[in-house]
C-alpha cells in the first residue's frame, strides 16, 4: 500500500510539473502550495456546484443561492498566523495584466487587498481576491458568472454561523 | 435606507463587538460566531431600530448576552477545539514577542480570573473607553453598580500585580 | 506629568473615580519611556489595555477540519498526493484527447474538499461573505482616500 502511495506521489509531482507547464502562472502558484499542510485549501468543483444548486435547505438565503447557482468553481488557498505579505506579492506578480482587470486595491496598515476580474463584455466570469496581511494570506478564486452588485450587498458580516442559531435566539430573547 | 444605517452604524462596530465577546468567551472562534450572530440578529430587527435609543449600546448588550450563552453552553458540551483557538489573536509579530509579552499574558490571565461582570466592565471602560452611563446601559445595571464593580476589578488587578511582583516575576 | 501626579491619578484610578480623560493621561504616561521605577510594575496593565484595543475582527476562512471528515481522511500529504495524481492524471488524459483542447486546465486543481454539497454550500457562502467584506472595505477606503482607481460602485453600475 505504501509503495503504491509513493508511486502515486511521485507521479503526482511528475504530473503536476507537466500540467503546470501548460497552465497559467497562477494555477502553478496554487498547485505549488496546495499540498503544503500549513495551508488551508478549499476547492469546490463545478460538479459540486451543480449539486449545490439542487440543494434545498431551510435556511438558505435566496441571494446567496442565486449567486452560487451561477458560480462554477471555487478555490481558496489560505494561511493563518503567518506573515502573508510575501505570498501576497508573489501571487500578485503571477497575475497577467492582459487577462485580468484590477477591480480594486486596498492598502492599509494591516493588510493589502486586491481584487481582479476577468470579464467578457459586461459579464464577469472570474474573480480573484488576494489578501496579504501581517498574520494571514488568502487567495480566493471564483469562476462562473459573478454578480458583483449582489456580492457587495451581502455586507460581509452576515455570515453563516448566525443563521443556524437564529431560531433558538428568537425564542430566548 | 436600513442597509445604509446598518453599514454606517452597525458594521463598523464589529471590532468592538468582537473584542467584547472575546473577553467573555475566551476564544476567537466563538467570538467570531457571536459577532456574526449579533449582526444577523440586529439586521433582522431593523424595523425596531427607530425605537432603540442607542444602537451601539444595544449591539453591545446583545453581544454580551450571546457571549454568556455561548460560554454557558460550552461547559455542557464536549469540544473538539484545538488549543490554539483559545488564545486571543493579538497581531503581534514574533519580533514583538518580548519579556513584556510575558507580563501581558499574566495580565490576561488575571483578567480571566475576574467574574464576568467585572471583566466586562474593565473591557468596556479601560479598553473601549465607554462612559459610565453607557456601560450601565450596556450591562443593564444601575450606575453605582458599574462604579462599585469597576473599583473591585481594578483593585483585584492591582493586588495581583503587586503580588506577582513580590514573587519575583 | 511628574510621578507624584501620576501616583495621585493612579490612586483615583484604583478607586474607580477617574474620568476618561484622566485614564487616557495615565495610558499616555505608561506608554512613555520615563516611567518611575516604583510604577514600572503597572506598565504592563496599561500596555495590555492598549494592545487589546487593537484586536480586529477579521474572520479568516477556517480550516475545514472541524466540519469535514473528508479533510481528515485526506490529511496526510501522501494520500493527498495520491489523490492529486489520479485526478491530475485524468485531467492530463482528457486534455490530450483531440478536440478537447479547450478544457479548462483549472479543473485539474478542483479536487473537492467536501463530499457533501451542504458543507460545500456553507463554505462557498462563507467565501462570498468574506469577499463581500473585502469589497466593502475597498469601497470605504476608496471613498476615504479619494482613490483614483475605479471604485466598486462604478464597476457595478457600469454593468
Amino acid at each position: 500500500m505504501k509503495t503504491r502511495l509513493l508511486i502515486a506521489a511521485v507521479l503526482a509531482v511528475f504530473v503536476t510539473t507537466l500540467v503546470s507547464a501548460q497552465s497559467n502562472a497562477l494555477d502553478k502558484f496554487f498547485t505549488s502550495y496546495m499540498d503544503d499542510p500549513s495551508f488551508t485549501v478549499v476547492t469546490i468543483s463545478p460538479k459540486m456546484f451543480q449539486m449545490i444548486s439542487k440543494l434545498d435547505m431551510e435556511d438558505m438565503e435566496p441571494e446567496v443561492k442565486d449567486l452560487l447557482n451561477n458560480i462554477k468553481g471555487l478555490r481558496i488557498l489560505a494561511r493563518e498566523d503567518y506573515d502573508g505579505r510575501q505570498l501576497y506579492n508573489e501571487a500578485s506578480s503571477k497575475i497577467n495584466a492582459n487577462e485580468y482587470d484590477e477591480l480594486l486595491r486596498v492598502r492599509d496598515k494591516d493588510e493589502n487587498v486586491r481584487i481582479f476580474v476577468k470579464a467578457q463584455g459586461d459579464v464577469i466570469n472570474e474573480l480573484l481576491l488576494i489578501v496579504g496581511g501581517a498574520s494571514e494570506f488568502v487567495m480566493l478564486d471564483l469562476t462562473g458568472s459573478i454578480d458583483l452588485k449582489t456580492v457587495g450587498k451581502l455586507g460581509g458580516a452576515l455570515d453563516v454561523p448566525g443563521i443556524k442559531h437564529l431560531e433558538k435566539m428568537d425564542e430566548k430573547h | 435606507m436600513s442597509l445604509q444605517t446598518f453599514n454606517n452604524q452597525v458594521l463598523p462596530l464589529r471590532d468592538k463587538l468582537y473584542r467584547f465577546s472575546l473577553r467573555i468567551v475566551g476564544n476567537t472562534q466563538d467570538a467570531e460566531d457571536v459577532v456574526q450572530e449579533v449582526m444577523v440578529r440586529v439586521w433582522k430587527k431593523k424595523e425596531d431600530w427607530k425605537q432603540w435609543s442607542n444602537i451601539e449600546a444595544m449591539c453591545m448588550t446583545i453581544t454580551r448576552n450571546l457571549s454568556i450563552d455561548k460560554k454557558r453552553n460550552k461547559h455542557t458540551r464536549v469540544t473538539d477545539m484545538p488549543d490554539h483557538y483559545d488564545e486571543p489573536s493579538g497581531d503581534a509579530t514574533p519580533d514583538e514577542v518580548t519579556a513584556s509579552n510575558d507580563l501581558m499574558s499574566q495580565i490576561r490571565a488575571m483578567m480571566d480570573e475576574l467574574p464576568e461582570k467585572q471583566r466586562s466592565i474593565i473591557q468596556l471602560r479601560d479598553i473601549e473607553g465607554y462612559a459610565y452611563k453607557e456601560i450601565a446601559e450596556i450591562l443593564e445595571i444601575p450606575l453605582n453598580q458599574v462604579k462599585i464593580n469597576l473599583h473591585r476589578a481594578r483593585l483585584f488587578l492591582k493586588e495581583k500585580i503587586v503580588k506577582a511582583k513580590s514573587y519575583g516575576f | 506629568m511628574d510621578s507624584n501626579q501620576v501616583k495621585i491619578l493612579l490612586e483615583k484610578y484604583w478607586q474607580g473615580e477617574t474620568s476618561v480623560v484622566e485614564e487616557s493621561r495615565l495610558k499616555a504616561y505608561f506608554r512613555s519611556d520615563d516611567v518611575a521605577e516604583e510604577l514600572e510594575q503597572y506598565r504592563a496593565l496599561f500596555q495590555f489595555f492598549d494592545a487589546e484595543a487593537l484586536i480586529k475582527f477579521h474572520p479568516v476562512l477556517k480550516t475545514p477540519t472541524r466540519k469535514s471528515n473528508t479533510v481528515r481522511i485526506l490529511s496526510s500529504a501522501w494520500v493527498r498526493g495520491a489523490a492529486a495524481a489520479v485526478i491530475l492524471a485524468l485531467g492530463v488524459y482528457f486534455f490530450m484527447i483531440p478536440g478537447q483542447e479547450n478544457i479548462d486546465m483549472r479543473d485539474v486543481t478542483y479536487i473537492d474538499t467536501y463530499e457533501s454539497p451542504e458543507l460545500a454550500y456553507e463554505e462557498a457562502k462563507k467565501a462570498l461573505f468574506y469577499l463581500s467584506g473585502k469589497m466593502n472595505k475597498g469601497v470605504s477606503t476608496a471613498a476615504n482616500s479619494l482613490d483614483k482607481m475605479k471604485t466598486l460602485d462604478e464597476i457595478v453600475n457600469a454593468n
